[in-house]
């Protein structure tokens, strides 16, 4: 092994290690521009040089490998003289628009040049007139400021594959940023921008509110998915202006859900006073009034003999969970109650990885049921970083992938509703049996589906079961994997449906979602609890649900907004937003971790848990004595180290959704995806409506041109849209989007999120 | 996704480039080949070859931008080429290339709405004494004045109308 002397200091490193890591292994720093520890090194920048004792020139650090006997020095004159230039000819041509700029604060060069810089200007020249391009609701990107470390150029390209960023011209005159498009968001965008060493690239959403260093910093979990990214929370005088994602766990990156998606925290529609209901009107009371009246009505309702339910969002903690199950369960004595408010029968189920980690290192991935860059965005980024440069083989059975397609081996794109149909399939392939009668109609080949399975049979996949598979596909599934050796790893919605689960908050009769709600239409339900949750928006079929809301009794909604759920209730409880409250929230490898609360509760605005507790002590039955959310963790902790076990969840489903002209799928676009996004107004932007999407071919063939309007028509509702053509869906098929408060696409929805439908072009 | 309309040139570039597929090792043969085709890469079909290719188009464009070789714009029918070398520089260049962009009405590497023009420079044509040089077609233009750079160009639409 190599060894090397760093400014004095002896140390031993394996062979091939860079100058710079050395150097960070004995705790010497070398400033550096376009070095980035989960970027490959590129040795663009030359602010790293260093000397090396018998070399003629400075050697850049960050590339260049120690060997043994070298004699190193960070700091001698030269090195010094050389960042002095360096510095010196980065600021010749920069705006030195320090004070009007978001990254004063944290922008590495002005941090250098404090640091390691001269205050002289020995040559003058022109400074950058660029103009700015604002690319979006997302970033801005300002080239004068650019210092061309093409970090943002490397990670677009290393972790994403490439998008629409690129580097252009040479020399002096390099400039960086999109080609084609004037709007930029392309799911891990805040990345860039985090990466962005200078204020080149900043966030439109944080743009002008506030300097970083009046921000208090709080640690917490993303609140959107069950990949649980850590996040800085940044708060400023009770609002939240600003995302970091400086802890790194579980992935360097995270998403633009947790980078951006955070506006709806501060939104001014939020409601923070408990309403009742009065006649046609809401009146605002105090906390103690609501949570008398509802504790009231609630054992009015059970005591003459009719049932009591709770519907909770998938996104709260597990203390929210706990408490809540208790006081159903124990106080109010109801069997009803469920977090799977996205629709869907399954439960959680342990997998056989532990970490992001495990799943880069898989040899080969089968994925099936969803588009894993919506729901699961940064699990998308480990199985791409996977399959970099042809290591790993990933294998898609998925319906409209919008990301992983280009690194798949083979993608098996089926229509609307088929992919189980074509999993199926594949595990009579590989039991060697007769499949091609199974493939009719999906618009799966032989092919694709013989490769998949040989190329399975070959290396070791992990196998990775999506959101959007039934008890049954899961089964499926399994069997796939025994066949195979493998166990596989099964996403969830929502953020802490884990935890949901762990702390039992489900019926224990195993009733779905649609259940309960069908027997709120029935009137064996009389009295139901919401939380945190627009049922119209998110439950896949509003005509159910407003059966159901219309026929109670007593309708409690606890949230944030007055949403459509909301116009029916008997009474609003203001609720909290995950940055006002910690708790623990369990993520996709069942970890638990905190949750921090970064400002106190807005108003009257109280956690899920906080109401149980209240409502328990109205109803005469205290849970218990908790003050803070502390105090209830130990019971969590204790509840998630036992087995729970799922009741039975098979034959559940019912066929005939596919009925109409074309088989539809109805999917979140991302920036709709996730808790509370219609409350993010960058996100809104990005997409205001819901639209169709079209294969080109099958939208030509059917006589429709990119932007048409048209009606797409389901049981006779009518619903007005935009028509675009995307080449990820399957010829034959439709996505339609899903994921909007303000328009009712949910009613044609009947359960499941397929659904045949009829398009025409609208009259003008 | 991009179509190419049906042109003779179009199929041409189609033909070739359907070759390679999914190749991103094959982009310069590509783009030099279209090049050769039209004269210059126009952006449909910086988009069809990103698209052929499966590169991203902004990297196309990147690699277009580059290179001097490629061009985005149709070549004139003349092209001016002002020397902005050591020496044309300190004799003033700069102020000639200026002077024929602005009463042109193009940037460099542009070329004139009529398509008669393109100017673009190069450094050092190796008639330092001459400086300040520019060069059309073949021939080599020295000790040029803006003005009297001007009065060059404009000779060559006198001499059309003659
Ligand atoms: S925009 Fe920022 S990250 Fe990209 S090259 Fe310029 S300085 Fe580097
Ligand atoms: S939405 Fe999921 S992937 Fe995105 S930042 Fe949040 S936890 Fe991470
Ligand atoms: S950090 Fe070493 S060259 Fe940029
Ligand atoms: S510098 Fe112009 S000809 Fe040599």
């Amino acid at each position: 092994m190599p060894k090397v002397v760093i400014d004095g200091i002896e140390i031993e490193v394996p062979p091939g290690t860079t100058i710079l890591n050395a150097a960070q292994r004995v705790g010497v720093e070398i400033p550096v521009f376009c070095y980035h520890p989960y970027l490959k090194p590129a040795g663009i920048c030359r602010m790293c040089l260093v000397e090396v004792e018998g070399m003629p020139r400075l050697l850049p650090a960050c590339i260049t490998e120690v060997q043994d006997g070298w004699e190193i020095y960070t700091n001698s004159d030269r090195v010094k003289d050389a960042r002095e230039w360096l510095l010196e000819f980065v600021l010749v041509n920069h705006p030195l628009e320090c004070p009007i700029c978001d990254e004063a604060g944290e922008c590495e060069l002005q941090n250098f040049v404090f640091k390691f810089g001269e205050p002289r200007k020995r040559l003058y020249d022109e400074p950058f007139k660029y103009p700015t391009r604002y690319l979006g609701p997302l970033i801005v990107h300002q080239m004068n400021r650019c210092v061309l470390c093409r970090r943002c150029v490397r990670f677009s390209d290393e972790a994403m594959g490439g998008t629409d960023w690129g580097v252009y011209e040479r020399g002096y005159r390099t400039i960086v940023g999109p080609y084609e498009r004037d709007v930029f968001a392309q799911k891990y965008t805040f990345n860039m921008e985090a990466l962005c060493p200078v204020g080149a690239i900043t966030s439109n959403i944080y743009r002008y509110k506030t300097r970083i260093w009046k921000l208090d910093f709080t640690n917490s979990v993303c609140a959107h998915c069950e990949v649980g990214c850590w996040l800085d929370l940044g708060e400023r005088d009770g609002q939240l202006l600003k995302v970091l994602h400086r802890r790194g766990y579980p992935s360097p990156w995270i998403c633009d859900k947790g980078g951006y998606g955070f506006e709806y925290v501060n939104h001014s529609e939020r409601i923070t006073v408990p309403l009742r209901r009065e006649g046609n009107r809401l009146r605002g009371v105090t906390t103690d009034e609501a949570l008398e009246f509802v504790a009231g009505r609630l054992k009015g309702l059970v005591e003459s003999g009719g049932k009591v339910a709770a519907l909770v969002s998938p996104h709260l903690t597990c203390e929210d969970y706990l408490l809540m199950g208790s006081f159903m369960k124990e106080v109010v004595g109801s069997d009803y109650l469920d977090y799977r408010l996205y629709g869907g029968n399954t439960y959680p189920e342990r997998p056989a990885v532990d970490s992001l980690e495990g799943v880069e290192k898989a040899e080969a991935y089968l994925v099936v049921g969803e588009d894993l860059s919506v729901h699961h965005p940064v699990l998308a980024l480990s199985v791409a970083k996977g399959c970099k440069e042809g290591r790993a083989s990933l294998y898609l059975i998925v319906t409209g992938d919008s990301f992983l397609f280009k690194f798949a081996a083979e993608h098996a794109n089926p229509l609307p509703g088929k992919e189980e149909k074509v999993l199926e399939a594949l595990a009579s392939v590989l039991g060697g049996k007769d499949y091609a009668s199974l493939l009719e109609g999906t618009e799966v080949s032989e092919d694709t589906l013989k490769a998949m399975a040989q190329g399975l049979q070959e290396k070791k996949p992990l196998i990775i079961g999506g959101s959007r598979l039934t008890p049954e596909g899961r089964v499926l599934l399994k069997g796939v994997g025994e066949r195979l050796g493998i166990t596989p790893l099964f996403l969830d919605w929502g953020s802490n449906s884990k935890g949901a689960f762990q702390m039992g908050f489900w019926s224990p009769g195993g009733e779905s979602v649609e259940d309960i709600l069908n027997k709120c239409v029935s009137g064996e339900i009389k009295g139901l609890f919401v939380s945190s949750m627009d049922l119209f928006r998110d439950y896949p079929n509003g005509t159910l649900v407003k059966e159901a809301l219309s026929n109670l009794d007593f309708l409690v909604v606890h949230d944030m907004f007055f949403t459509e759920t909301v116009a029916y209730s008997d009474c609003y409880l203001p609720a909290t937003s995950f940055a006002e409250d910690g708790g623990t929230v369990v993520n996709m490898f069942w970890e638990a971790k905190k949750r921090n609360r970064a400002f106190k509760p807005k108003d009257e605005s109280m956690p899920l848990w906080q109401v149980a507790l209240g409502l328990s002590r109205k109803w005469g039955r205290p849970l218990g004595d908790f003050g803070t959310v502390e105090d209830v963790t130990p019971l969590v902790r204790e509840r998630l180290s036992q087995v729970v076990e799922a009741p039975s969840t098979l034959g559940g489903v019912k066929a005939a959704h596919l009925k109409g002209d074309i088989p539809a799928l109805f999917e979140y676009p991302f920036y709709r995806a996730g808790m509370r996004t219609d409350f993010c107004n960058a996100f809104v932007q990005l997409v205001p409506e819901p639209y169709v999407t079209l294969n080109p071919e099958y939208g030509d063939e059917l006589g429709f041109k990119n932007g048409d309007i048209v009606i797409m028509e389901v049981d006779g509702n009518q619903f007005r849209m935009k028509l675009f053509f995307r080449d990820e869906v399957p010829r034959g098929g439709a996505i339609v989007s899903r994921g909007f408060s303000d328009f009712p696409i949910t009613r044609a929805l009947k359960g499941l999120w397929y659904r045949g439908i009829e398009l025409r072009a609208a009259k003008e | 996704m991009v179509k190419l309309p049906d042109t003779p040139e179009h199929n041409r570039v189609k033909e070739f480039v359907s070759q390679f597929r999914g190749d991103k090792g094959s982009l310069i043969k590509a783009l030099h080949f279209s090049q050769g085709v039209f004269g210059y890469l126009p952006p449909e079909i910086i988009e069809y070859i990103a698209q052929e290719l499966e590169i991203p188009a902004s990297h196309v464009y990147g690699v277009v931008s580059f290179y001097n070789f490629f061009r985005t714009e149709p070549m004139g029918e003349y092209e001016i080429r002002v020397c902005l070398g050591t020496a044309c520089h300190v004799k003033g260049s700069k102020e000639v290339l200026e002077t024929l962009c602005r009463k042109l009405g193009i940037k460099i590497g542009g070329t004139t709405k009529d398509g008669k023009f393109t100017v673009s420079t190069v450094r050092c044509v190796g008639a330092c004494p001459l400086a300040p040089v520019m060069v059309i077609g073949k021939e080599v233009y020295g000790r040029l004045s803006p003005q009297k750079a001007w009065n060059i160009v404009r000779g060559y639409y006198e001499e059309e109308r003659t």
